[in-house]
């Protein structure tokens, strides 16, 4: 649909001319002795205005400085504030409730069983934990053990009967205490690191994965461990337990935050970012995505991760807990382990459950 | 309007040039500086000289009034032929920059919903968005060569350009393998163009725009100059008139007469012809109010289309955002301004994306992406990708309505002022001619 051309009008009989801002430009609608002198004036304007600007001449040999846009932004504030405040010690890996007899009719799973869904949040873009596959389902190590929960309640997996919600990582802790329906989860189940902070604002589960964080790096860049990148940018994701560590780290690494973890591989691509730093689970995920990179480094800070439902429901957490006591018995957690991070993390045994009750 | 400086000044020097003249005749007067003296001294001019003085003002202020007239006709002329023939044509050559990109990063991220492998009808009307985004791109910047604002916006968006189809290409050929950071460019690309690019080709289009309502205005304004001429001009042939009448004994001069007559018909015929030329313009201001709206119309619409692909892509995961920013441009629609077809398909569009909102909402991304593209290679007549390109046809066919009137209004404030300048200047020196020979007649008689 190409813009149709307007019929010039009769420009060479005009002499008088407004005095707009652009009629510089428009030198054919004036006689051709105008044209000579405005083209003299202006070319001496354009040198004298814009030289070496985009709109003069190039400079021979020139190389301008192009400025990829950041997917993210340098996290500041101080590194050392965090740590004086000193949260309250308590054992993240035994904050849950023993599952009990009752809990299957208990009022919150009978709620996800009237409404015939369970609403559960999740990761849409880390590969092998939570991702949609090429044909658009949610797939992934947390999708599965989601899966095996809905399970529980609907007696079978059925898409109809489990929806994802994918949420951001500063938005789990949101997402189940909203009581906007188009952002309510019943539960989240999204590589989420039990804390004690964490563990007043929502309820967790048993611990039902220990990861821990590591580095992504180049493989040709030579850095070992959190201790080769002082000063350098390390990428992280906002609202996570990662970009904590980084900021309270010894070596004083510029933290680097962005808002989905892809975003941090795009960061490392385009050479804004020296390293990612996360949960090895996550790093796994993107180094399958580029072969150039790799897992190394220290196991820095552990990161048990616990299936997260609003906080005081204790009802549905002893559930979840129980349908976690399930699969790690049955052999279900080592199948959906070795379907997905298995083969690149290695052989690994589910954690033992631990209960404050 | 220099041309009326010019007789007030011109006319004073030939009477002071006149007196000296007049002076040299009388050496009486030569050395006295007094101001009484002096105006003693032109009253006692001779009859001939007085005639001469009497003469050569009256040519002046004919010549006068002719160049006035000339002078703002052709002005006018000129700023509606810079108006419609240029400003406009840039407003729809930016314009059309603003959607074939707005189109085309709709067309990306709807394409990596579909899947791995994106249907060769998308990935052509891809293709063909940025092929006709860089021919607007490097007209717009030919003929805003010398606007070094525009100029270095257009710059910035040339040097963004291949960033952006960069990203893509990353994202698709992410999208290929089924990685998620395919996602990650695809919002990369998106941030640069919404956020970068098309604010600025969007200024660009103002500065047009603006350029164009200068344009028409100068056209349609009050023609005060010709005005001030004719005032100035009529009082030095009433005291031109009283001096002949005086020294010749008769009442009129019949080359006065005929002069004065001639410039009466310029002077009339230029303010007809302005007062038509500056309702023509009045009313291209009009047609050029609707041709903007509807160009705007399709670049929310495209840009929401955008937005709504974007929204399946982050599923959420972008803090709501998308849905936001999809609402506002479908807001930006003036909706009160579709006619016929556009007005229904406008509806049909938004409730198909309601619909696609709520299958998201709903978590049936299966579903939502049926709605918008179909799973299907071929294209379904049932999605909002189907309906927006029908929508955009309508909206097409309204312009090329709107733009014809436009031009013919255009056209038809030129044409009334055509053949301004000829006219005034020719009017201008037949009056003078006439004067000059009315008066020396009279001359002769002392010779």
């Amino acid at each position: 649909m190409n813009a149709p051309m307007i019929r010039r009008g009769n420009g060479e009989r005009a002499m008088g001319t407004t005095s707009r801002r652009a009629d510089a430009a428009r030198l054919r609608g004036k006689s051709r002795a105008a044209t000579l002198l405005t083209a003299a004036a202006s070319t001496m304007a354009l040198a004298l205005v814009v030289s070496g600007c985009s709109g003069g001449t190039v400079a021979v040999g020139a190389q301008p400085k192009v400025t990829l846009p950041q997917p993210g932004a340098v996290v500041t504030g101080s590194p050392s504030a965090a740590p004086t405040a000193g949260p309250p010690k308590c054992n993240t890996s035994a904050l849950s409730y023993h599952p009990t007899a009752g809990d299957a009719s208990s009022a919150a799973v009978s709620n996800i069983k009237k409404r015939g869904k369970l609403i559960v949040g999740v990761a849409q873009d880390e590969y092998l934990t939570g991702y949609l596959d090429a044909s658009g389902n949610e797939t992934g190590f947390d999708v599965e053990i989601a899966k095996q929960v809905e399970q529980a309640i609907f007696g079978n997996q059925d898409p109809k009967n489990i929806q994802f919600r994918a949420v951001t990582n500063a938005e789990r802790i949101t997402a189940l205490q909203t009581d906007d329906p188009a952002r309510a989860v019943d539960m989240v189940v999204d590589t989420f690191t039990i804390t004690c902070d964490r563990s007043k604002q929502v309820q967790f589960s048993s611990v039902y994965y220990n990861a821990y964080q590591r580095l992504l790096v180049l493989k040709n860049s030579g850095y070992r461990n959190l201790d080769d990148l002082g000063g350098k940018k390390v990428c992280a994701q906002n609202g996570s337990t990662s970009i904590q560590t980084l900021m309270m780290y010894k070596s004083h690494p510029i933290p680097y935050g962005v808002t989905n973890l892809t975003d941090c591989l795009v960061a490392l691509q385009q050479g804004q970012v020296d390293a990612i730093s996360t949960d090895d689970t996550i790093l796994a995920g993107l180094a399958q995505q580029d072969p150039n990179t790799a897992v190394v480094g220290d196991r820095v800070e552990p990161e048990p991760y616990g299936i997260a439902v609003s906080p005081g429901n204790t009802g549905l957490i002893r559930f979840v807990n129980g349908v976690l006591e399930t699969i790690r018995g049955n052999g279900q957690w080592q199948k959906i382990y070795q379907n997905s991070l298995g083969s690149v993390l290695g052989p690994q045994q589910p954690p033992a459950a631990q209960y404050a009750d | 309007m220099g041309a009326c400086s010019a007789v007030a000044t011109t006319t004073a020097n030939v009477s002071a040039g006149m007196g000296g003249t007049g002076s040299s005749l009388d050496p009486a007067a030569q050395p006295d500086p007094d101001p009484p003296e002096a105006v003693k001294g032109r009253r006692r001019l001779t009859t001939p000289a007085r005639l001469w003085v009497a003469l050569i003002a009256a040519v002046v202020a004919f010549l006068g009034i002719g160049g006035a007239c000339a002078g703002t006709l052709a002005a006018r002329q000129s700023a509606e032929t810079n108006a419609a023939g240029t400003s406009e044509r840039l407003v729809q050559n930016v314009n059309e920059l603003y959607h074939a990109l707005a189109e085309a990063d709709a067309t990306a991220a709807t394409a990596l919903l579909v899947g791995p492998v994106p249907p060769t009808r998308l990935t052509d009307l891809y293709n063909s968005d940025i092929n006709q985004a860089v021919t607007a791109l490097s007209t717009a910047s030919r003929e805003l060569a010398g606007d070094s604002t525009a100029s270095a916006l257009l710059s910035n968006v040339a040097g963004q350009l291949p960033l952006y189809t960069g990203y893509i290409a990353t994202a698709q050929a992410n999208n290929r393998l089924g990685f998620p950071v395919s996602g990650a460019y695809l919002h990369e690309a998106s941030n640069l163009m919404q956020g970068q690019i098309l604010k600025e080709v969007r200024s660009v289009a103002d500065e047009e725009s603006a350029a164009q309502r200068s344009g028409q205005s100068d056209v349609s304004g009050f023609p005060i100059w010709i005005l001030v001429a004719a005032v100035l001009a009529a009082v030095v042939l009433v005291l031109a008139g009283r001096e002949l009448s005086r020294s010749t004994r008769r009442r009129f001069n019949s080359g006065i007469v005929v002069g004065a007559t001639i410039a009466l018909f310029v002077v009339i015929w230029s303010l007809v012809a302005t007062s038509s030329a500056g309702n023509a313009a009045n009313r291209a201001q009009a047609d050029f109010d609707k041709v903007a709206t509807t160009l705007w119309d399709r670049d929310s619409l495209a840009l929401a289309d955008s937005y709504q692909s974007l929204t399946l892509v982050d599923r959420g995961a972008d803090n709501g955002t998308d849905a936001q920013n999809q609402a506002k441009a479908l807001g930006d629609v003036d909706s009160a301004a579709l006619k016929g077809d556009a007005a229904a398909l406008y509806s049909k569009l938004k409730q198909q994306l309601a619909n696609v909102r709520s299958a998201s909402d709903n978590g049936d991304y299966y579903a939502a992406v049926e709605l918008i593209v179909g799973h299907d290679t071929k294209a379904s007549p049932n999605t909002a990708s189907a309906d927006a390109a029908d929508l955009d046809k309508a909206l097409v066919k309204t312009f090329n309505a709107d733009q014809a009137t436009y031009t013919s209004d255009a056209n038809a404030a030129e044409s009334s002022l055509s053949g301004g300048l000829w006219g005034g200047l020719i009017g201008g020196v037949l009056a003078a001619l006439a004067a000059a020979y009315g008066v020396n007649r009279r001359l002769a008689e002392y010779r």
